[in-house]
């Protein structure tokens, strides 16, 4: 039955070399002047493996059918492959899939660089290399990541454009206040004195504008690597209230932390999620109207799902938002979250969805100025993206609203 | 020799998939292309995007092409079946997304005739979300990842979500001043569009679901709370 013609195209080369290999067991003596080779053994894929292992960057190799043969360590732990997966299973990208297929054919090598994934997606520079002499062996796929070199002009960039833009306000303040002192206000003290003041005030804006900022670019310059070590989000919580205690106290705004005797761990840097905690808190306190609540509260779920509940779908007749959801992780993970609630005048649906963004703050419109860089939630945002966790909003107008951010529990 | 028979017949299942994932690979680029356009005012881009859905058109008729020969020539059954059948609808899906990012890049050349809005921030984040689900349902097909094939189902309301609140904003917009009802109306459309390519990536995420258990989703999905049919013009204006 089986006629050359179907038999794929693969195959028929094996079945030959079985027949080779039949004819020459049966000539089993070897034959005078036809001496065979050192290595009678045809190379397999399988020979590459230690040379695979000791590469630094993720590279697999593929059979000719298109699935994975070998993989290294580095591959496999960014996709979760395994040998004989499909390899476009893995990859689905329109370039690289073409760039395996013509290497398959043509035996050229061949280098793209590509993004996988919606913004900001990683960035890799792969070569294809076909292997084998004559039969074509398989295809090596070797990649490498770009990713972190690419954040880091976008953010040079990006930067520059931001900070030069907020910065200019309070400039243009100051100079129009030097302005006056050293013209009209010049003989008169308590003018003077007043100015200065108000000097003082823009140039601690500055200051503060700028720790945002920079502190954001560290944050987003190691993003994409994991955090390691753990945190305490009771401590957390506790710490940060105290420290904004000054602030409530001047505001006469109480904070209140509702957490349970034990620690909840959760994978994560410890000076970050601190950071979260506070400014979480700092917001809460300083959007709480005179003689207000802020309540912070603590608590552990099942799994993800149940999390998202239990942290940001509690009221019924809010409007609510995911400003960051996590990719979906292992099965069977708990999930801790923190609560930040305030009694503040609340956020309207149509702003929502634009909470986090750089230097978006909501009351602008109303022209009051509560001294936000509008830089916190965007750090925060930023975070709880590294720590893969989520970040949940909630809000109702004249009720007030909820942030809250929930991370995978450590073992 | 039924083993080659055998071998032949999951060589040619193995094509099917192949063939969704490139398929996939190139409807996940017309998506996340198309959102570059719309924000970044990118007439090539859009031009670009425009031309290459041609190509999603052809595999999947190529896929179609293959599971019918495979339906008619080897009458899978259990989960063969189900492999064939789901790779047939969700081709139809991600075609369909292929023309909606298509169609975000033909109103991008139109939008891209008037002066610019300061609205595309919503719509870049929106589209993010969007592109987001669909790489996950997709990587949950390859893998054949239920849970999170789930939560792709499950996180179609942030998508919701962010259309009502855009809706919202581009409705105010357009009673402040009417100059800007024309790009508006076609930015109302973008974000129509990819709220439908959301919908899309439920349909295959239900579609993994059945290729993997065998059963259909029964549970209930949860749903944005704000429907954004009864906007009141008057307090819109107000805010």
């Amino acid at each position: 039955m089986a006629t050359e013609a179907n038999i794929p195209k693969a195959q028929r080369g094996s079945l030959l070399r079985r027949a080779e290999r039949a004819v020459r067991t049966l000539w089993a003596r070897p034959v005078p002047g036809t001496a065979t080779p050192a290595s009678p053994r045809e190379p397999t894929l399988q020979d590459y493996e230690p040379l695979m292992r000791a590469l630094p960057d993720p590279a697999m190799l593929l059979d000719p059918t298109g699935r994975i043969a070998v993989i290294n360590d580095e591959a496999r732990k960014r996709w979760a492959a395994e040998p004989w997966v499909r390899f476009s299973a893995v990859l689905r990208h329109p370039p690289i899939l073409d760039a395996v297929q013509a290497a398959m054919r043509d035996h050229g090598v061949r280098t793209i660089e590509f993004v996988s994934g919606p913004d900001p997606g990683e960035h890799f520079r792969c070569t294809v290399a076909p292997l084998g002499f004559g039969a074509p062996l398989g295809v090596a796929v070797l990649f490498r990541d770009q990713t972190a070199q690419i954040a880091a002009e976008r953010m040079r960039v990006d930067f520059v454009a931001n900070a030069s833009h907020e910065l200019r306000t309070p400039l243009t303040a100051l100079s129009m206040l030097i302005e006056t002192i050293a013209g009209p206000a010049r003989d008169n003290e308590a003018d003077r004195a007043r100015f200065l003041r108000m000097m003082l005030a823009q140039a601690d804006r500055m200051r503060r504008l700028i720790d945002d900022l920079l502190a954001l670019s560290r944050i987003e310059l190691d993003e994409h690597i994991p955090p390691s070590g753990l945190a305490d989000l009771c401590a957390a919580a506790r710490e940060a209230a105290d420290s904004a205690s000054p602030m409530a106290a001047q505001r006469d705004v109480r904070v209140e932390v509702r957490a349970g005797a034990h620690e909840v761990m959760i994978v994560g840097d410890r000076f970050q999620i601190a950071q979260v905690a506070q400014n979480l808190i700092d917001n809460a306190v300083k959007f709480s109207p005179s003689g207000g609540l802020v309540t912070v509260e603590i608590g552990a779920a099942a799994n993800r799902e149940e999390a998202m509940e239990a942290a940001g779908r509690r009221w019924r007749n809010a409007g609510r938002i995911s400003l960051h959801t996590p990719p979906p992780g292992a099965l069977g993970k708990r999930f801790a979250y923190l609560r930040v609630v305030d009694a503040g005048h609340g956020i309207a649906i149509r702003h929502l969805p634009r909470l986090g963004e750089r230097f978006f703050r909501v009351e602008r419109e109303k022209g009051s100025e509560r001294g936000g860089t509008g830089l916190g939630l965007a750090i925060v945002k930023h975070i709880v993206s590294r720590h893969r966790g989520g970040l949940l909003v909630e809000s109702e107008l004249d009720v007030g609203s909820a942030f809250a951010v929930y991370f995978e529990c450590a073992d | 020799m039924p083993e080659h028979t055998v071998k032949a017949f999951s060589e040619e299942l193995d094509a099917l998939a192949n063939e969704i994932a490139r398929m996939g690979g190139l409807a996940e680029q017309a998506v996340i292309d198309s959102i570059a356009a719309v924000v970044r005012r990118d007439t090539r881009l859009a031009n670009e995007i425009i031309e290459r859905d041609a190509q999603i058109d052809r595999e999947q008729r190529e896929v179609e092409r293959r599971a019918i020969k495979l339906m008619a020539l080897r009458h899978p059954f259990a989960a063969d079946l189900r492999q064939v059948l789901t790779a047939w609808r969700i081709s139809g899906d991600l075609e369909r997304i292929g023309d909606l990012a298509k169609n975000i890049a033909k109103r991008t050349l139109v939008l891209n005739q008037s002066d610019p809005i300061q609205i595309t921030k919503g719509i870049e984040r929106m589209g993010k979300i969007a592109a987001f689900q669909l790489k996950t349902v997709l990587d949950s097909y390859a893998r054949g990842d239920v849970q999170a094939a789930l939560s792709v189902w499950m996180h179609d309301e942030d998508i919701d979500a962010h259309y009502n609140s855009l809706f919202r904003e581009l409705l105010t917009y357009m009673m402040e001043d009417p100059r800007t009802i024309s790009p508006c109306a076609h930015l109302l459309f973008v974000a129509k569009n990819i709220e439908r390519i959301g919908d899309h990536c439920t349909n295959i995420a239900e579609m993994v679901h059945y290729l993997v258990t065998g059963e259909e989703m029964s549970a209930e999905r949860p749903r944005a709370k704000d429907d954004p049919t009864p906007v009141d013009p008057s307090s819109a204006a107000g805010v």
